[in-house]
């Protein structure tokens, strides 16, 4: 599979290259983003050195008639007492005397070198504070700030990048669409509908995940991580290379767990597939099951699968438990004993910032989440990789564009075939030989038994495969010459079993085809005599139809099929008559109907019923892909041959009216 | 607490690990409190001088052996709570399908298979979800919010404890709300995805009427519009995961500016020190996870309480066919008698089956024929024991039916149905599922007699070869004369064909029934057939119509009478001369 996956990756790069600003300018407003979140840590390094452990700084003792306009002070013990950082250092006169302040236990003492050592009140220490209280509040007030803007800008590249992977996946859906209109007709005769169903929705559905997933995940996880290390080597260059080191760690235990913790969760999963693959099965088989008084086997075989997903299970959370989140923060846990080890040693030789001491913290402490996000999602990636190499497998698959129609004049409806031959399977011909000709106008009916090969004429006609020996020719011309949208434009098909789509019975009629409006379709409706029956729907025209048209009748059904067959007005039509059993009431109407249809065109009929085709031009009958007796009705009731005796054999039929 | 009181039988029988999962969790949330007040002392030591080279190392080690100890306790703690929810999914699931295999068909017809499938899955995920991760939130929430709010109030300062505290239930309040938003957007995304899967379906199953009216184009616009509807209601969606980050990135930041803010007034008080500030600070961060999963606790605890509803509504639906309490011994069926039989579906009003007697002794073959829906196969599936009758109308050897243990019935009975009921293993395994300890010999006397020998020698893998969807396709014929196989191994007393040869051709149709009779001489069969010919030996026939017995005899009688039968029989054999050369399998 590694040899495969540069090139999905590559595709899947391409992807979301082609939203590349939108990724763009959403990963500038992350930057912006993480900044405003990291900042706040840096605002309370300056509170507490800046502020709360400003009272420790030096401070002079002053004359209050010395000070120069504007510098701060505090009054305490009728002195004037100035902070180092109030004044400018040439702005001293030398000869001020020096003052410290000093916490010993919970109290706070004033040594001064005038007045000696005195014990500080509360509202003493609250004097001695009274200029920092502000700026504090200030610098508070920024830190939400922040938050609030770091959260209004990580909401909108959120949006935007999950936004984006959306549309890739749109994009990607749309593509897959088309492959599969470009994709010849046999592509799907080997393929499970299920399976396609499969790779354009749930394999795409993968896929966004992995976008999605990227996006929110690696993308903002992965920027957090950079900035908390920009923020650390900001503060202290040498720990923030020691914590370094973590990276390679976590990356190491992660590689480690996804190693062991892969066959596991492969197992997981497939056994629950196939726990759900048992049961469905087994619901479905459930009488056999019982009356051969397998249940205990069953059970025991049931069992030992969800046994096996339940070891697992129990090994995929020990290896969970040992170094999943676990271990993330006990290294955390780790770490942060070094910093203290690293900042307390360093006091006990030299003095240390506090507020850096407090932002190491802070900060390391947001790094974990952030990496456990990246451990979760490097799990789902690995799937969502099989899919889009599915997917882009159906993608290669070898198919024909979709051609705009030329707007060819209508064809008269010549039909040629000549000595045509077909089949499915190499070597396995399903038809032999095949030679007729429809003249415009005519109608050609097909008769024979199942296999016979009937439909095969009609695939062929139609252009969903082709003929492997001998020609198929309308008004003279070969079809291969057509592309496959302008030899279809002037054909009309009616299918045995009619397909009906989701949406109502006026679509049904007219489809997508703008040039059919409502009038058309109302007037193809009661040409083939549906109208009644529509009229008397809820809706009429526009009933809902349910998928393939659940609710409608089978006769219903076909009158609808034939409407839309109508309202396109096909030079050459294709009936296939529906072999279900309808009432005779609704068979009389379908009677009449196909009188209407076949009017000015070139149909071709496959029988089941062989009343329907008494007035037919031609009638061919097959047998094993060849074509062994051929004439109008009389002509083959004459011949006393195999039409002859399908003709009798239906007549009983009626006549002992049995189903 | 329906989820606890329905799932009581499996809190007893684990209570010891819930509890040494509770008390270690207790356990480290509790250590979990000791290093944030560790740091803000060495600060308050270094401040006032004290801080020594021992006593540091002393709080380093402190620090190492906490951590230690807490990577055990968690090791442990995860490994007893996640242990018991994936034992109890396990549990759940191997009754659902103990249930599943005692239940009579009555109960398929009420329950869909798609709702039997999505609790297996979804509503057992979802239980086995709240008996783990459900614990761990709440325990979580409860004792780790406990532990954190008394050393905040017990070490630093009551005031500052409630000030910063008071945006963090608008956390669980906003975690619970999105999610809640959150879930009903995804089900609106999720109908889309529906109608874009029917979509994709409807193109391909349609795919031929799409061709030929030269639609692809405009079907591919249809397709645009609805995987921008499917992208439209997930960026809906989007929006709402967008917000989840902000909202909390917002409450946790205004709770630290109010820790940091009130926090430095207090010092600047000197209500508390610096140290202790830093530890205030360092304990909310441990407060903010406990929040965000209160707020998903209660959509876990809601959605597990439903599933366990569901689940426990289904299990406790009972089979419609009672056992005998005291079976009576029956040790061969030497008769099989129905009398003046009468039958109904449950919950319906028809009768399907109206006063049919017989009576076939041991050895004997009876034909059943008749149109669709005439209830032949309702009157086989007697035997079969799988739906509730009448007492005393039906009898094996003179003892009512329902009075013999229905193991006992079924350990008779080799039963063919209409559909060949096949599994997706191996034609071997599916053979022998008639008889599992069948030897070699005996596995090949029925494949000769079922007429598969030609069949399974032509595939490439033989014996071996896997029937289903990634296995090689087998023709309808080819799996019917399977089951007949499978059926045949059992060698059983009683033999039911129903309607089994339907799509195999009438040679072979025949060969196999000629087999039968020979292989089976002294023992008892039962055929149900479209094709009147298969049943032209038997002792004795019953056409139905419509539930009721239209006429009886054998065949010779049948045919003297000049009914239906006779009228359907010349028929067929007409049909037959006339497809006689050229239908095979279909």
């Amino acid at each position: 599979m590694n040899t495969k996956k540069s090139p999905v990756l590559k595709r899947l790069l391409a992807y979301a290259l082609q939203y590349k600003t939108r990724i763009g300018v959403a990963i500038v407003i992350l930057i912006a983003s993480v900044g405003a979140q990291l900042a706040g840590p840096i605002i309370a390094k300056n509170i507490i050195d800046k502020h709360i452990l400003a009272i420790e700084f030096a401070w002079y003792e002053a004359e209050k008639s010395e000070l120069p306009a504007g510098v701060r002070f505090v009054e305490f013990d009728g002195s004037v007492y100035v902070r180092s950082d109030w004044i400018a250092p040439e702005q001293i006169p030398g000869d001020w005397g020096k003052a410290r302040i000093y916490q010993n236990g919970s109290s706070f003492y004033i040594e001064s070198e005038q007045k000696g050592r005195m014990e500080l009140t509360e509202e003493d220490v609250l004097e001695f504070y009274r200029h920092d209280v502000t700026p504090v509040f200030m610098m508070v007030g920024m830190i939400v700030g922040l938050a609030l803007t770091a959260s209004l800008l990580s909401f909108i590249q959120g949006y935007m990048l999950q936004t984006t992977a959306l549309r890739i996946v749109q994009k990607m859906r749309m593509d897959v669409m088309k492959q599969l209109h470009r994709l010849p007709v046999r592509y799907f005769d080997n393929t499970p509908v299920g399976q396609i169903v499969s790779r354009v929705a749930n394999d795409t559905e993968a896929i966004k995940e992995l976008f999605m997933s990227f996006m929110a995940t690696f993308a903002v996880s992965g920027m957090h991580l950079a900035g908390v290390f920009v923020a650390l080597f900001i503060l202290d260059a040498r720990l923030a290379l020691l914590c370094l080191v973590l990276l390679p760690l976590y990356a190491g235990i992660m590689a480690i767990h996804l190693k062991f913790s892969q066959k596991y969760v492969t197992v997981i999963r497939n056994r629950l597939a196939d726990m759900n693959a048992m049961l469905n099965e087994s619901i479905a088989v459930m009488p056999i099951i019982q009356a051969f008084r397998r249940e205990k086997a069953t059970i025991r075989e049931f069992e030992s699968l969800n046994d096996e997903r339940y070891r697992n299970q129990v090994m995929q959370f020990r290896i969970f438990a040992l170094s999943g989140r676990n271990i993330v923060y006990f290294i955390g846990r780790l770490v942060t004993a070094m910093v203290i080890w690293y900042f307390g040693s360093e006091s006990l030789s030299s003095t240390i910032s506090f507020g850096v001491f407090y932002a190491f913290i802070d900060y390391l402490g947001r790094i974990y989440e952030p990496i456990i996000g990246i451990f979760d999602q490097l799990m789902n990636a690995q799937r969502a990789f099989v899919s889009a190499e599915r997917v882009f497998n159906l993608l290669d698959e070898e198919g024909t564009d979709v051609q705009p129609v030329q707007r060819l004049p209508r064809p008269e409806g010549h039909v040629v075939f000549d000595r045509v031959s077909f089949a499915y399977k190499e070597g396995e011909y399903v038809l032999n030989n095949i030679s007729f000709e429809a003249k415009p106008g005519e109608t050609v009916a097909l008769v024979g038994h199942t296999g016979s090969g009937k439909s095969s004429i009609m695939n062929l006609l139609l252009g969903f495969y082709e003929p492997n020996k001998g020609e198929i020719r309308i008004n003279g011309k070969p079809i291969a010459s057509f592309s496959k949208q302008d030899l279809r434009k002037h054909m009309g098909i009616v299918l045995q079993e009619p397909f009906l789509f989701t949406g109502d019975i006026k679509f049904n009629v007219s489809l997508y085809e703008e040039s059919i409006d409502i009038e058309k379709v109302k007037s193809a409706l009661r040409a083939v005599g549906a109208e009644p029956f529509v009229k008397q729907l809820p809706s009429g025209y526009d009933e809902p139809v349910v998928e393939r048209g659940a609710t409608l009748s089978a006769g219903q059904r076909q009158l609808i099929s034939f409407a839309r067959a109508l309202a396109y007005n096909p030079a050459i039509l294709i009936l296939d008559e529906a072999t279900s059993s309808i009432d005779s009431e609704t068979e009389g109407i379908i009677q009449n109907a196909l009188k209407v249809l076949c009017e000015g065109r070139t149909t071709f009929v496959i029988a089941h019923r062989l009343s329907t085709i008494r007035d037919a031009d031609q009638i061919l009958v097959l047998h094993r892909g060849e074509i062994v007796e051929r004439g109008n009705h009389h002509e083959l009731m004459k011949l006393q041959g195999r039409y002859y005796k399908m003709y009798q054999l239906q007549h009983a039929e009626v006549g002992s009216s049995t189903a | 607490m329906s989820f606890i009181s329905k799932l009581r039988w499996f809190f007893r029988q684990r209570w010891g690990y819930y509890l040494a999962t509770v008390l270690l969790m207790c356990a480290t949330s509790f250590l979990n409190t000791i290093p944030p007040r560790m740091i803000g002392d060495v600060i308050d030591q270094i401040r006032i001088g004290s801080l020594t080279g021992e006593s540091l190392m002393k709080t380093i080690a402190l620090l190492i052996g906490l951590a230690v100890s807490m990577y055990l306790m968690i090791y442990i703690w995860n490994n007893t709570l996640f242990g018991s929810s994936v034992l109890l999914e396990k549990e759940l699931r191997n009754r659902l399908f103990r249930h599943l295999t005692w239940m009579p068909p009555s109960f398929y017809h009420r329950n869909r298979t798609g709702d039997l499938m999505a609790l297996a899955t979804n509503d057992i995920l979802a239980i086995s979800n709240t008996a783990g991760f459900g614990v761990l939130t709440l325990v979580n929430t409860v004792v780790g919010t406990t532990i954190v709010v008394v050393s905040m109030v017990a070490f630093i300062s009551f005031k500052l404890m409630v000030a910063a505290l008071l945006p963090l239930p608008l956390l669980a309040l906003a975690i619970n709300k999105l999610g809640k938003a959150m879930r009903h957007r995804f089900m609106i995304a999720q109908q889309s995805f529906g109608r874009m899967n029917d979509h994709v379906l409807e193109s391909i199953s349609g795919l031929r009427v799409l061709r030929s009216y030269v639609q692809e184009e405009k079907d591919i616009e249809a397709f645009d519009r609805v995987t921008k509807d499917v992208m439209e209601k997930n960026i809906g969606v989007a929006y709402i995961n967008a917000l989840f980050q902000p909202a909390i990135s917002t409450i946790v930041g205004l709770s630290f500016s109010i820790g940091i803010g009130y926090g430095s007034y207090l010092v600047f008080h000197s209500e508390i020190t610096l140290g202790e500030l830093v530890t205030f600070n360092i304990y909310l961060g441990l407060l903010i996870w406990p929040m965000i999963a209160f707020g998903e606790f209660i959509n876990i605890l809601q959605r597990g309480s439903a599933s366990v509803d569901r689940l426990d509504q289904n299990l406790r639906q009972t089979s419609d066919v009672a056992d005998a309490v005291q079976p009576v011994p029956v040790a061969v069926p030497t008769s099989i008698e129905m009398d003046r039989f009468t039958f109904r579906y449950p919950g319906t009003n028809i009768d399907v089956l109206k006063g049919v007697s017989f009576r076939l002794e041991r050895g004997e073959t009876l034909g059943i024929v008749g149109r669709t829906g005439s209830g032949k196969s309702t009157l086989l599936k007697q035997l079969l024991r799988q739906y509730p009758l009448e007492p005393g109308r039906l009898k094996i050897s003179g003892q009512p039916i329902e009075q013999i243990a229905i193991d006992q019935v079924r350990s008779w009975i080799g039963y063919v149905p209409q559909e060949h009921m096949l599994l997706s293993k191996t034609i071997r395994e599916n053979i022998a599922l008639g008889k599992p300890d069948a030897s070699a010999e005996e596995l090949e006397r029925v494949i000769k007699l079922a007429a598969l020998e030609t069949d399974i020698s032509q595939m490439k893998d033989g014996l071996e070869t896997v029937i289903g969807e990634h296995g090689v396709m087998l023709s309808g014929g080819q799996k019917q004369r399977i089951a007949i196989a499978r059926a045949l191994l059992a060698n059983p007393e009683i033999l039911i064909l129903d309607d089994s040869l339907s799509a195999v051709d009438a040679r072979t149709e025949n060969a196999i029934l000629k087999n039968i009779r020979e292989y089976r001489e002294g023992r008892t069969t039962l055929i149900a057939t479209h094709r009147l010919s298969a049943v032209s030996h038997a002792h004795w026939i019953l056409v139905l119509d419509d539930g009721a017995v239209l006429e009886e005899g054998t065949h010779e009688q049948l045919l003297q009478k000049g009914g239906w039968y006779k009228q359907q029989y010349e028929r067929q054999q007409l049909e037959e001369s006339l497809l006689g050369d050229e239908q095979g399998d279909v």
